[in-house]
């Protein structure tokens, strides 16, 4: 009887265009044989063969397949050319089409499913009891609050001159479109003051499926209190390059940018090598900051972290920073070097 | 920030994409319902096929033999009744932004707008998983057939069914059970970021006294 049933499937089974790869994953005999037929399997398959009309069916040979070898994560069923496939030779009788050739219409539910009152439960409840519980249920599956406090780096900076440390450090909390974004970052000399410090808190809108649109305030503790509008970019970028993109309007009219970038090499699950790489610029001379137009300065660094625990890596690194053009003059003039080479030692945390 | 990359790295091998690879025809949202919310999606299935057969990520290399749903038969015959219609749902997420969904949209954001059926109708559902994790669907108050291969009566009754990252997988359901039905991702934090669904199925009966 199955096989009856089988036989009138596969005859109903209108060719090459009804088969979908769901229909070859079973080949229904002999039952020996691998179960399946994968996608890998089969663009290792010889697919001129198939074409050519003499062929048997038989040419396809199961058995040879090593599906314990097969690599699932290598696929790439993007690749594959289905309008070069011809199945033409193969023989219908030896596939299980159970699945109808031509599926059932797509047609959406009947006027019978939209019938009777919005909700089931009210009608033995009532819509008072039921209301209640049906906000709980919503909020409760789809409107997530999170948040986490990220300490990406928190280093000692030890070169020619005064040795340096420096926090990075930023957080969020919210739900998974609009968040509040919290950013802090400052440098300073061992026993020395601290040369900058800064707090930015952004409202963080999500406006694609890796990146975030960033609007808030930045306030400067140090050199010297001033306050900043901020409009800025925030996100990954294709090949996972996590990008932050900002510009800043200080209360006193000056326009300035930032552009980081950095990226996560894993060399094993936990020691990661991190490029990453800063650059800063002004749209006009900030003198009281020793800052002149145009890109006043980049910094590019290499840390490399072990995650001890995921929350938790120490990183040894290099760093080079370097002020550029009339920015680099102004420090000279003071009798600063403009570049600087930095031995780096710190720790990434996150909780 | 740390926890995405964390996020693919646990995964990209498992599902043979990552963002390297990523392009145009790895998300094409024409493939979901016009109203799927992009943030949230943050990858659509290029060519899903159906992985019955497939034993389960860290299953599939093994040496001893893993039960599949290919395996799987019904013992008693199952009425044999053709799907009148067929409904594909997607199952979505971004793992970037721990969001997760159906057809790109979070339950609580569509709490108006059940997937519905009428009593008694045969639908052929297909689940679409557009994401790198395997997610255990389950549909309360009914039980569906898987189309597995088996001949149409005996395809094996089921409430729960696990998609594989990046596949299909389909199952014949008689909507005989009026009411309201909870459907959802059984991973129960993918439930309560949204990957969670009122299934209703139409009319109600007459209130009973």
């Amino acid at each position: 009887m199955r096989a009856l049933l089988l036989a009138t499937a596969a005859l109903i089974a209108s060719p090459a265009a009804a088969q979908d790869h769901s229909a070859h994953a079973e080949p229904a005999e002999p039952q020996e044989e691998p179960r399946a037929i994968e996608h890998g399997a089969m663009e290792h398959m010889d697919h001129q063969a198939m074409d050519d009309a003499q062929a048997e069916p038989g040419a396809v040979d199961h058995t040879q397949m090593d599906h314990a070898q097969m690599d699932h994560a290598r696929m790439n069923h993007g690749e594959m050319d289905h309008q070069a496939m011809d199945h033409s030779a193969m023989d219908p009788a030896r596939m299980n089409h159970a699945a109808p050739a031509a599926p059932p219409p797509a047609s959406g539910p009947p006027p019978r499913a939209f019938e009777g009152p919005e909700h089931a439960a009210d009608t033995i409840y009532g819509t008072a009891a039921m209301a209640p519980g049906r906000q709980d249920l919503a909020r409760e599956h789809g409107e997530f609050t999170g948040g986490t406090i990220m300490l990406d780096r928190l280093e000692a900076r030890l070169g020619d001159g005064e040795d340096l440390y420096l926090w990075d450090a930023q957080g969020w909390y919210g739900g998974d479109i609009d968040r509040l974004w919290v950013k802090s970052e400052g440098e300073g000399a061992f026993g020395g003051e601290v040369e900058s410090a800064e707090v930015q808190a952004l409202w963080s809108h999500a406006i694609g499926p890796w990146f975030d649109v960033q609007a808030g305030i930045r306030y400067d503790l140090e050199p010297d209190s001033r306050a900043h509008a901020v409009l800025g970019l925030q996100g990954l970028s294709s090949y996972m390059f996590e990008l932050d993109a900002a510009a800043f309007l200080s209360d006193r009219g000056d326009l300035t940018a930032r552009i980081e970038a950095e990226y996560d090499q894993r060399i094993t699950q936990r020691l990661i090598l991190q490029p990453r790489a800063e650059l800063s610029l002004a749209a006009q001379d900030i003198a009281e900051r020793g800052i002149g137009a145009g890109i006043s300065s980049v910094e590019a660094g290499l840390r490399l972290r072990y995650e001890i625990a995921r929350e938790f890596a120490p990183y040894i690194g290099i760093g080079y920073e370097a002020k550029l053009g009339e920015t680099a003059d102004r420090a000279r003039a003071i009798g600063e070097d403009p570049n600087r080479v930095s031995l780096l030692l710190g720790v990434r945390a996150w909780f | 920030m740390g926890m995405g990359g964390m996020a693919h790295g646990d995964h990209a091998a498992a599902a043979g994409s990552d963002h390297a690879a990523m392009n145009h025809s790895m998300r094409d949202l024409s493939k979901l319902p016009p109203d799927a919310n992009g943030v949230g999606v943050d990858m659509v299935a290029p060519m899903p096929v159906d992985r019955m057969d497939f034993p389960g990520l860290g299953l599939n290399k093994v040496s001893h033999r893993v039960l599949r749903y290919t395996d799987l038969v019904a013992k008693r015959q199952n009425p044999v009744r053709p799907p009148e219609r067929s409904l594909e749902i997607h199952l979505t997420g971004n793992m970037e932004r721990y969001m997760w969904s159906f057809d790109g949209q979070k339950f609580s954001a569509v709490t108006d707008d059940p997937i519905r059926f009428a009593h008694d109708e045969r639908v052929r559902v297909t689940l679409v998983n557009d994401t790198m994790m395997a997610h255990p669907i389950h549909l309360h108050g009914h039980f569906f057939e898987l189309v597995n291969g088996a001949d149409e009566a005996h395809q094996p009754l089921k409430h729960t069914l696990i998609v594989q990252p990046g596949s299909k997988a389909t199952f014949d359901l008689t909507a005989n059970e009026p009411g309201d039905w909870a459907f959802h991702c059984h991973l129960l934090y993918h439930m309560h970021a949204g990957m969670m669904q009122v299934v209703t199925v139409r009319p109600f009966p007459e209130e009973a006294a």
